[in-house]
């Protein structure tokens, strides 16, 4: 097991603007990191950086105590899971998972007995046999795991592994990546994204946006905690509400994030309320989203699933905790 | 109807052909004849099978040096960071579409310099500067059409760009190698121009030459050449049937997402 360490990481392609800027991030031996963003915003760059498939433009990738820029991907000792698992569909499960031990010529014996140890802990033993092919895609999510974990690297890397999958197996998968990195105590790089994943899964989150790193936090502080409106509106679903302190009857400059979860929707007027109506009531189970006007804004509130008014109805609101932005949408603390 | 028309048009040729060669030789201007016969068949004699074996030679040869050599090339196009290799491929391409006549005297001239003149070996290397752009444009649409996360796994998992293209790439590349194979072996085996004007010793002859040079002077064997040609198509076109599929399969490569 080690420690990355990324500093001053960029990496420019022949066209347009750099898809990474001076990237300093320290992932701690053990941790489980998730990199984040929307696409194109130098995530998977950086997982490739990492990987050894890729070299940077400028800056250097440290594995433990060792600089590794220059190396081939072969002298990092570093895994890949792939979104579309990447399985040799020439090989079946057996030749998968031996491969790379094939191709680092460990001995005929070891090779077998990591290869059983490994299909043992993932429970697909009895798939061994099998072409890619015939395997449902948890299965092959399975085999493409297997394949990093038979190699014992000393950095895990994951590149949307859970995209391809359906939302119920992608829960299910979810679980089971969380459980190994609690056993195996490796270090874990995440590239997602989807924000639950990297909030569920993660001990620190790194949002990046255009090539730019925007915060380095574990997942509750990135939550509530954000440095700007670019991170707070990355985090929950419903997205966070931005709109001016007037429309909540507060003062002062900027503007406001509310949190839906914060947003107090009532049906009588009470202290430090607005006035407002009720535009759409969506009910998603367990809580319901209601959407609500006032004045020329729109907002989305949570609410228990037992809420009671109809579009069209008055109600009244109130912010029980917010965060302002400056001009330029930095966090005031 | 309209098929039987159409299977008339490709096949009548070659159904005269297979006719002519077992007609016996001093009735082929009848409408029909006494009794079919083997005769032209046993007539073609050592020498012709000597052309046979030269031109198994040549093609096996050609096909074997354009495999070697197009598809670790068109991996290295498709997947690793060559610098100009679009230039590469249409430059490639421009190199056979010249036409062979305006090639061979200097052919010859390069050949002869070469001591390579009047030899096998010296046949098979202008048909690989012929066969191969047609090798490496077909195994570079076919390697770039296979995901690019698997080059990636493999680099990972430890291997070399070479160990990638020898122990994942390669294997999985079965169908167009066959393609690239029938296409190129059929090119070799049938090509007349370069093998008449560079081979002068008659054991050296391939097929094409010596059926061209079966017609005598006062005479035209037609039952020989019909049976030499025969002799000639006939594996290919077993060749063919056999991998019919795998052919479409790698000529259509990269044409739709698999």
């Amino acid at each position: 097991m080690a420690a990355v360490t990324l500093e001053g990481l960029g990496k420019s392609f022949h066209t347009g603007a750099p898809a990474l800027r001076d990237l300093s991030l320290h992932i701690a031996d053990g941790e489980f990191v998730s990199l984040v963003g929307p696409s194109g915003c130098g995530k998977s760059t950086t997982l490739n950086l990492i990987a050894g498939l890729d070299q940077p433009t400028s800056g250097t990738v440290r594995i433990g105590e060792r600089i590794v820029n220059g190396l081939s991907p072969a002298e990092r000792d570093v895994a890949m899971v792939f979104q579309s698992y990447a399985l040799y569909p020439h090989k079946d499960v057996r030749g998968n998972l031996a491969f790379p031990l094939e191709v680092a010529r460990l001995e005929r014996g070891e090779i077998e007995r990591r290869v059983g140890e490994t299909a043992e802990m993932l429970g697909i033993r009895e798939l061994l046999a099998r072409r890619p092919r015939e395997l449902s895609g948890g299965q092959r999510q399975r085999v493409a795991l297997g394949r990093a974990l038979v190699r014992r690297p000393q950095v895990y890397l994951f590149d949307e592994p859970l995209s391809n999958l359906d939302a119920a197996l992608r829960m299910e998968m979810r679980a089971e990546i969380k459980a190994l990195h609690q056993r195996l105590r490796a270090t874990f790089v995440y590239v997602t994204h989807d924000q639950a994943e990297a909030m569920t899964l993660s001990d620190r989150i790194a949002l990046l946006r255009a090539g730019e790193l925007q915060q380095v936090s574990p997942p509750r502080e990135i939550y509530r905690q954000p440095v700007n409106r670019f991170v707070a509106a990355f985090f929950g679903v419903p997205r966070i509400n931005v709109l001016p302190p007037d429309a909540l009857g507060l003062s002062g400059e900027g503007l406001l994030g509310v949190r839906p979860e914060d947003l107090e929707i009532s049906t009588a007027p009470g202290t430090g309320s607005v006035a407002a109506t009720v535009d759409l009531v969506e009910l998603t189970g367990a809580e319901t989203w209601v959407t609500l006007s006032l004045g020329g804004e729109r907002v989305v509130g949570r609410a228990p699933a037992d809420f009671a008014l109809e579009p069209g109805a008055a109600a009244w609101i109130r912010a029980q905790r917010h965060l302002r932005f400056d001009d330029e949408g930095r966090t005031i603390p | 109807m309209k098929r039987g028309l159409a299977l008339f048009f490709f096949v009548g040729p070659f159904l005269w052909m297979a006719l002519t060669s077992l007609w016996p030789e001093a009735q082929l201007t009848r409408p029909l004849p006494e009794a079919l016969t083997l005769a032209s068949y046993a007539g073609l004699g050592g020498s012709f099978a000597r052309a046979v074996a030269n031109s198994l030679l040549v093609a096996a040869l050609t096909t074997a040096v354009c495999l070697a050599a197009g598809s670790a090339a068109a991996f290295a196009i498709a997947r690793l960071p060559v610098p100009g290799k679009g230039g590469l491929l249409a430059f490639a391409l421009a190199v056979s579409m010249f036409p062979p006549i305006a090639t061979v005297s200097p052919l010859y001239l390069v050949l002869r310099t070469l001591g390579l003149r009047d030899s096998l070996p010296g046949l098979v290397l202008p048909y690989t500067t012929f066969a191969l752009p047609l090798t490496l444009w077909l195994m570079t649409s076919f390697f770039r059409a296979l995901p690019d996360e698997l080059y990636r796994a493999a680099r990972v998992d430890g291997c070399t760009p070479w160990q990638a293209y020898l122990r994942v790439f390669l294997p999985l590349s079965a169908p167009a190698l066959a393609t690239s194979a029938i296409l190129v072996f059929i090119f070799s085996w049938n090509e007349l121009l370069y093998a008449l004007a560079l081979i002068s010793t008659p054991e050296r002859r391939t097929i094409p030459v010596a059926i061209v040079l079966f017609a005598g002077e006062h005479a035209e064997p037609w039952g020989q050449i019909a049976a030499a040609s025969m002799v000639a198509t006939l594996p290919l076109a077993a060749l063919v049937l056999l991998f019919q599929r795998r052919i479409v399969a790698g000529l259509t490569a990269g044409a739709v997402k698999g």
